[in-house]
């Protein structure tokens, strides 16, 4: 099986985002300054007065669609930033009330409408032209950072509750009768319903702790979990692979992310695992089990993990990367089973 | 009517899939992990190409979910139009029957196991 590096998941950038939240370019808004230049120049101050008393209805009506939110915040996927970082964020998407954003085609119909009642056709024409280019800010974009993330601590829990509000049945779906008690680590050995079948194995969850800071090019911190397998007590291990790739009967690879936020990050062909259980933490479970017949099964497993927790590649942090290592060996003699190590 | 060797042949698959359990369950999927024996096994009944079809297709009736992932593996492996049709005529089945439901490996889980499950 092909060993699959984890994809990196590129932030949303925030202040893109348009007044409702919409992920899109964000035009460069005109100013109340561009309002005023509008009145000494293309001309008409029948115009600017019609702009601004729309400005005044946008002040109390956020759904009308022609003016910005006075904040933006974008919601998905959550961005597990933290206050301080959210609070500077707000300071950099304020739009002061005198500095309301105009939709571009509320210009050009303004001023089309205008020409028409004061300057006839041409005149329209060239002062919607004049209302373009003083709608163009003169300002320099700053330079600009986005979050970036830093992986500060990576565990592993194998017993007890799971960590945060979601259970097994959020991580997936339909399958907590299988795999125990929908909020608890550690051992399952329960009947699969499929004949005298039983499976064996453990829940454990992976909890990473990451703090957020500034870089150019912002980014997420990523899990990546690998695993390989001993199939013969004392035997030869197989090659590292991609623990979250499944490859079905004809070879096909598919891949569940575990970067990717479950329920909510809708990647096409890459299911997610994570979920963020805190502003500062995110987490994903794994349940690997065997099956196995009371009285005929002979089998052994060693299936080892090493798990990394990677900072976002450009973010200035103290660690670029945490890995831990743990295991599950199960011997089932006679299908009678001996749990050897366990996650 | 099956050969006796195929029969046999089909009977040391069944025995190596029992006896040696190798399926790793996960809710990402289930992986058929046949070990070396298994695998000469399974390599025998497969080089049979068409004619093993119709006996592996009564034994893939008869079985549960877990039994009928090696089963849906040698149809995979021989990959012919009459083994392809054997697949869809059994997925077709669990669909309209709702098979296994409730059960762990389930109608999702074969279809993972196919590779037909949609947004996997």
């Amino acid at each position: 099986m092909a060993t699959r590096a984890s994809p990196a998941v590129s932030m949303p950038d925030r202040r893109t985002a348009d007044a409702h939240g919409r992920a899109e370019a964000a035009p460069l808004p005109p100013s109340a300054g561009a309002v005023l230049a509008l009145q000494g120049s293309a001309g008409n101050a029948a115009v600017a007065a019609m702009i601004s008393r729309r400005l005044d209805r946008c002040a109390g009506d956020k759904a009308c669609g022609c003016c910005a939110e006075d904040t933006v915040h974008a919601t998905s996927p959550p961005s597990g930033l933290t206050d301080a970082q959210l609070e500077e964020d707000v300071i950099e998407l304020t739009v002061p009330a005198t500095e309301r954003t105009l939709q571009p085609s509320f210009f050009t119909d303004a001023f089309a409408w205008a020409g028409s009642l004061f300057a006839g056709a041409g005149a329209g024409a060239a002062a919607a032209k004049g209302g373009a280019a003083a709608g163009k800010s003169t300002k320099k974009p700053a330079a600009t950072t986005k979050p970036c993330q830093c992986v500060e601590e990576l565990k592993v829990k194998g017993s007890g509750a799971i960590s945060g509000s979601y259970g097994i049945d959020d991580y997936w779906p339909g399958v907590t009768r299988y795999w125990g008690a929908n909020k608890t680590l550690g051992k399952f050995d329960r009947s699969t319903g499929s004949g005298k079948w039983r499976m064996l194995g453990h829940k454990f969850q992976v909890v990473g702790r990451f703090s957020t800071k500034q870089s150019a090019k912002g980014g997420l911190a990523t899990f990546q979990q690998q695993a390989r397998l001993t199939t013969t007590k004392g035997g030869t291990a197989g090659a590292w692979f991609d623990d979250m790739n499944y490859t079905d009967a004809a070879g096909g690879d598919h891949h569940w992310d575990p970067n990717a936020e479950a329920g909510t990050t809708v990647k096409t062909g890459y299911p997610g695992v994570r979920r963020t259980i805190a502003k500062d933490k995110y987490a994903y479970t794994d349940p690997p089990a065997i099956g196995y017949e009371k009285g005929t099964t002979d089998t052994y497993r060693n299936l080892e993990f090493h798990i990394f927790f990677r900072s976002a590649p450009d973010c200035p942090c103290t660690n670029k990367e945490l890995d831990v290592t743990t295991a599950q060996e199960i011997e089932v003699k006679k299908g009678k089973p001996k749990v050897l190590k366990a996650p | 009517v099956a050969s006796d060797d195929l029969e046999a042949g089909l009977d040391r698959v069944d025995d190596g899939v029992r006896s040696t359990a190798p399926f790793d369950l996960s809710p990402r999927g289930i992986r058929f992990r046949p070990g070396p024996e298994l695998e000469v096994a399974m390599a025998e009944v497969a080089a049979r190409g068409d004619s093993a079809v119709p006996a592996i297709a009564d034994r893939l009736e008869q079985a549960n979910a877990l039994g009928a992932i090696p089963w849906l593996s040698l149809l995979t492996r021989i990959g012919t139009p009459p083994a392809a049709k054997a697949i869809d005529d059994f997925v077709e089945q669990v669909e309209r029957e709702n098979r296994w439901a409730g059960e762990f490996p389930g109608p999702r889980e074969i279809l993972l196991f196919l590779g037909r499950a949609e947004g996997v």
